[in-house]
């Protein structure tokens, strides 16, 4: 149903815009979808489906097609090309870099806490970035952005050699939240923290980790550990009381 | 076979400087750089994006046709002054292909190198294309402007 090649994009544009003919115009749509593809693939990734991108994108090759100017001798591919990546950018702007890069950069420093964890734990030893991008199924780029954006580490354990092998299970992630990697800057308030954690019990810690490492409910804890969630509930607030306490101390 | 290396010098207070091997797996390199000029100038999310797309296609023309089988380099300048960043990006290889669009072809009529270019343009503000720094290569030097003009 598509034309032969031989027909350029110029008789194309010309038979839509001074002929009105749409088929015309739907034979230039079909023969710039690859372009659009070609171009939506270069910003996928990011937490948008490519066949979102591809959409926008579709949009704005018909913007260009249409807006053409037949008397500006420019190909049509030099001139939808910004348009394309500016409806991709539009859209990015809209919905991602408003709202879901904050949020998708959050939840990847969630996964990468966790997994940082996880595989400290597994291994015995830090895990590298290509291990993290791995099992986080995420590019290295983005494991290095995270964690250079800081914001992985504030909510984050050191990765830490294992210092003991006391139990199969490896070392316990709070054991290891004092010792210093010398990978990463540390801050100072995990110093301040780790500081702390010595004035919790076992099972304070247990909860604290359950609850804000793991990203358990405090209902899921309650079932993990036994207790009732409210329980859980006012030995977390106790915890916190307790750490705020040993922080202030030490500072003053 | 020789390993890659990666040299990084600061040539003034305002420019960066990276010198990699012209493989793809160090484009990684190029891009992660761009990620501190966010701590040295004012720049966006979009804009830091704008950059590391431009950075991706002219280091892809390079790395993967300048040098055929040889092995070569790519040399990333990255410089900030008057509210704007200035990246030159170059190297020693055989030149670029034709990157003038052949009127009909398929991918739109633009091959793989064309579209590039074409989409380098469409995200900064100025782009010039020249012969590389000793007359051979393809230097690629393009510029942004950090506060949008209206």
């Amino acid at each position: 149903m598509s034309r032969s090649s031989q027909v350029s994009d110029r008789d194309l544009l010309r038979a839509y815009h001074e002929q009105g003919d749409e088929s015309a115009r739907e034979e230039l749509i079909e023969r710039h979808l690859p372009l659009v593809r070609a171009l939506a693939l270069r910003y996928a990734g990011r937490g948008e489906q490519l066949d979102d991108l591809i959409q926008v994108g579709s949009i704005g090759l018909i913007k260009a097609i249409d807006r053409f100017e037949l008397d500006r001798g420019v190909q049509l591919t030099t001139y939808a090309i910004p348009t394309i990546v500016g409806e991709i950018k539009r859209y990015f702007r809209d919905r991602t870099w408003s709202v879901s890069v904050p949020r998708r950069l959050k939840d990847l420093n969630l996964t990468i806490s966790r997994l940082l964890e996880e595989l400290t734990a597994t291994l015995g030893r830090s895990p590298s970035v290509a291990e993290i991008a791995e099992a986080a199924h995420v590019d290295e780029e983005d494991v290095v952005e995270a964690l250079e954006s800081g914001r992985a580490y504030s909510t984050v354990l050191p990765p830490t050699q294992a210092r003991e092998e006391e139990n199969d299970a490896g070392p316990d992630p709070i054991d290891t939240l004092g010792s210093v990697d010398h990978g990463f800057e540390v801050s100072e308030d995990r110093l301040a923290l780790a500081s702390g954690m010595h004035v919790l019990s076992k099972r304070e810690r247990r909860i604290l980790h359950l609850r804000f490492f793991e990203g358990l409910t405090q209902s899921q804890i309650a079932h993990e550990i036994g207790i009732s969630q409210m329980h859980v509930s006012r030995l977390i607030r106790q915890a916190i009381d307790k750490l705020r306490d040993a922080i202030e101390e030490t500072e003053t | 076979m020789r390993e890659g290396t990666v040299h990084m010098t600061s040539q003034d207070r305002n420019t960066m400087s990276l010198r990699v091997p012209a493989k793809p797996e160090y484009l990684i390199v190029c891009r992660l750089a761009l990620n501190g000029l966010a701590y040295v100038a004012p720049v966006s999310d979009e804009a830091l994006s704008d950059l590391k797309l431009a950075v991706t296609e002219a280091c892809a023309n390079s790395m993967s046709h300048a040098y055929g089988p040889d092995e070569g380099f790519v040399t990333m300048r990255v410089a900030v002054d008057d509210g704007a960043v200035a990246i030159d990006i170059s190297d020693e290889g055989t030149g670029m292909a034709d990157p003038a669009p052949s009127p009909t072809g398929a991918n739109g009529g633009l091959d793989e190198g064309g579209m590039g270019l074409a989409l380098i343009r469409a995200l900064v503000d100025e782009l010039e294309i020249t012969p590389g720094p000793q007359g051979a290569g393809t230097r690629v030097v393009f510029r942004k402007r950090l506060t949008p003009t209206v």
